[in-house]
């Protein structure tokens, strides 16, 4: 029952090793030694995007959003309150960014709300403000948090949107899960493919030294109860 | 049982466990399996967002002032600017430009003086060539929202206060009252400027001496002529009060037994905003108007009008009646006890009739 247990718990932690080495070497490819995680969209809508503070305001590093407008266009982006965002977009209809996908590295985005949305660049409530003929790029301080990113293209649809957040230490921890991983790999591997004893009830130990008894019960031991007992005293005999 | 092993093992004895060292390796693995096992089960999202330093988003401080004291005074310089900014155009140019900037009793008044003098595009009122300083906010998320901002006249030495508001969410701030202080007046504390300062209704009592709508009612009587009502609630000693009542003390006597002088203030509300101060009391910004009638009296043929009263009026002289409308804008100090005061107006005579 051991053996099966031990067997099992082999297979599973080397699994689990092979699948923290893969994902911790995959992050830091894709992360690069900087570690910047970047996520992007193709809203392609004249409708405005919102990034709301469970997207931008969710780790300690600047955010840095860029917008893209078809060509010919320009970009406007700004910053406000989370209510006040809410407030001045009232119901009308909007792309949400709802939240990031790693896999993908893509801005997870999804259609909200009817109808037209007021003036958004008349109301006095934004933090920040900028329009450019082009694409456009804004750095949200986390400082400042919460707070939600309104962009809104003009003139054109608004092609992409990019979400990116540089943390060094993302790359050092997916380098010490793959190192932790190759280490349970190893571990879990040298469990299921370990030496078996014989008799099936742990791992096989070369003796030491040979003894007597050791001698006569490898001449004499023979199997069944009985046989196993006369062994023992035929050993034993040996020995005196 | 374990006799039949023991036989079965004859290499048993010490020999029969494991050694010290393996069992040790296996609990480690079988601790780290463990381990491994609950960090991908229910709890695995949160040990993820945990060690990769991603956290739940702070929350919204709702009851703050909305704006930073920055963005505020950025809003303030843009809009004094613009109100002293002059206009190209027309006269109906000149109108789309001040509702652009000025809204409520601000409007009333800039209306009133563009309509006397059509040529002046800036009203005097407005005049605040230095930067002005966010002296408080309103509070909270909710609209409408008030900046009060001050600015300094550095030809005249005049403190004034300007009240800005914003309606709704997608309207900008407008200039709402444009108030000049009396000289060594003071405004109490409005509090932190970004935590901001509550809006009051102005003809609720909340905690205060009394509701400003109710101070202001009785400051307009106290200031009729030539009856005031006298009034505990009110000081009526001030600057503006005083001027008042000398100019129609004056004029009384100047017109003898040819016309009797009588002076009525109406609050106007409408656009009143009032602040809530740090002390519990309150300071509101309203529009008094102020009509004048001069009764010619039987002895006396006509009267000759001023050169000011016959530009309004029309008439170089009127032979029954004089009537003259004043928009006195005012900032009002109502304290949570004692009385309130004025501590800034101004007027400004904005039409006339005769007959």
């Amino acid at each position: 029952m051991l053996t099966i247990v031990t067997r099992v718990a082999g297979a599973l932690l080397a699994l689990l090793g092979l699948a923290l080495t893969a994902v911790g070497v995959w992050f830091a490819t894709q992360l690069g030694t900087s570690g910047t995680a970047e996520f992007s969209a193709r809203p392609d809508t004249d409708d405005p995007v919102i990034i709301r503070p469970d997207v931008l305001n969710r780790v300690d590093a600047d955010v840095v959003v860029t917008a893209t407008p078809a060509e010919g266009g320009s970009v406007w982006m700004a910053l406000a309150n989370p209510s006040d965002a809410s407030a001045v977009m009232g119901g009308g209809r909007h792309v949400d960014v709802t939240g990031v996908d790693v896999q993908d590295w893509a801005l997870r985005t999804s259609v909200r709300g009817s109808g037209e949305v007021a003036e958004l660049g008349a109301a006095d409530l934004w933090r920040l403000q900028e329009d450019e003929e082009g694409p456009v790029t804004l750095t949200v301080r986390q400082a400042s948090a919460p707070e939600t990113l309104v962009v809104l293209a003009d003139g054109s649809p608004l092609r992409s949107l990019s979400l990116s957040v540089t943390n060094k230490t993302w790359f050092v921890e997916a380098v010490i899960a793959a190192l932790v991983g190759l280490f349970l790999l190893v571990a879990g591997v040298t469990l299921l493919f370990s030496r078996r004893r014989p008799d099936g009830t742990g791992q096989a130990e070369e003796p030491e030294t040979s003894s007597p008894a050791e001698i006569g019960e490898a001449r004499t031991a023979t199997p069944g109860r009985h046989g196993a007992r006369g062994g023992t005293r035929d050993a034993e005999e040996v020995a005196r | 049982m374990s006799d039949r092993c023991a036989h079965l093992t004859p290499s048993g004895g010490p020999r029969h466990r494991q050694t010290p060292g393996g069992m040790t390796t296996r609990r480690l693995l079988a601790t780290g399996l463990a381990g491994a096992l609950l960090l991908t089960g229910c709890g695995a999202q949160d040990a993820q967002d945990a060690l990769v330093g991603i956290k739940a988003a702070p929350p919204e401080r709702t009851e703050s002032a909305p704006l930073d004291p920055e963005g505020a005074a950025a809003i303030a310089a843009r809009l004094v600017a613009a109100a002293e900014a002059p206009v190209d155009g027309d006269a109906k140019a000149a109108a789309k430009a001040r509702a652009q900037v000025l809204a409520g009793d601000a409007l009333t008044v800039a209306n009133a003086q563009a309509a006397r003098a059509p040529k002046a595009v800036a009203t005097t009122e407005l005049a605040a060539p230095k930067a002005p300083t966010v002296v408080a906010q309103s509070a909270g998320r909710a609209w409408p929202r008030a900046i009060l901002a001050a600015t300094l006249e550095e030809d005249t030495n005049t403190q004034f206060l300007h009240v800005l508001m914003s309606r709704k969410p997608e309207e900008p701030f407008r200039i709402t009252a444009s108030v000049p202080m009396f000289g060594g007046a003071e405004l109490p504390a409005l509090g932190d400027s970004t935590n901001g300062a509550p809006l009051l209704d102005t003809a609720t009592k909340e905690g205060l001496a009394l509701a400003p709508a109710a101070a202001v009612a009785a400051y307009a009587a106290a200031l009729a002529h030539p009856k005031p009502k006298a009034t505990e609630a009110v000081a009526v000693d001030d600057p503006f009060a005083t001027g008042l009542r000398t100019t129609a003390a004056a004029q009384t006597k100047a017109l003898g037994k040819l016309g009797t002088l009588t002076q009525v203030h109406a609050p106007l509300l409408e656009n009143a905003v009032t602040f809530r101060l740090a002390d519990g009391g309150a300071v509101t910004f309203g529009l008094l108007r102020r009509t004048d009638t001069i009764a010619v009296k039987p002895t006396a043929k006509e009267l000759v009008l001023p050169a000011e009263y016959a530009k309004v009026t029309g008439k170089k002289k009127v032979t029954k009646t004089l009537t003259l409308q004043n928009l006195q804008p005012f900032v009002m100090v109502v304290p949570p006890t004692g009385k309130a005061e004025v501590i800034g107006a101004t007027e400004l005579l904005v039409s006339g009739k005769g007959q």
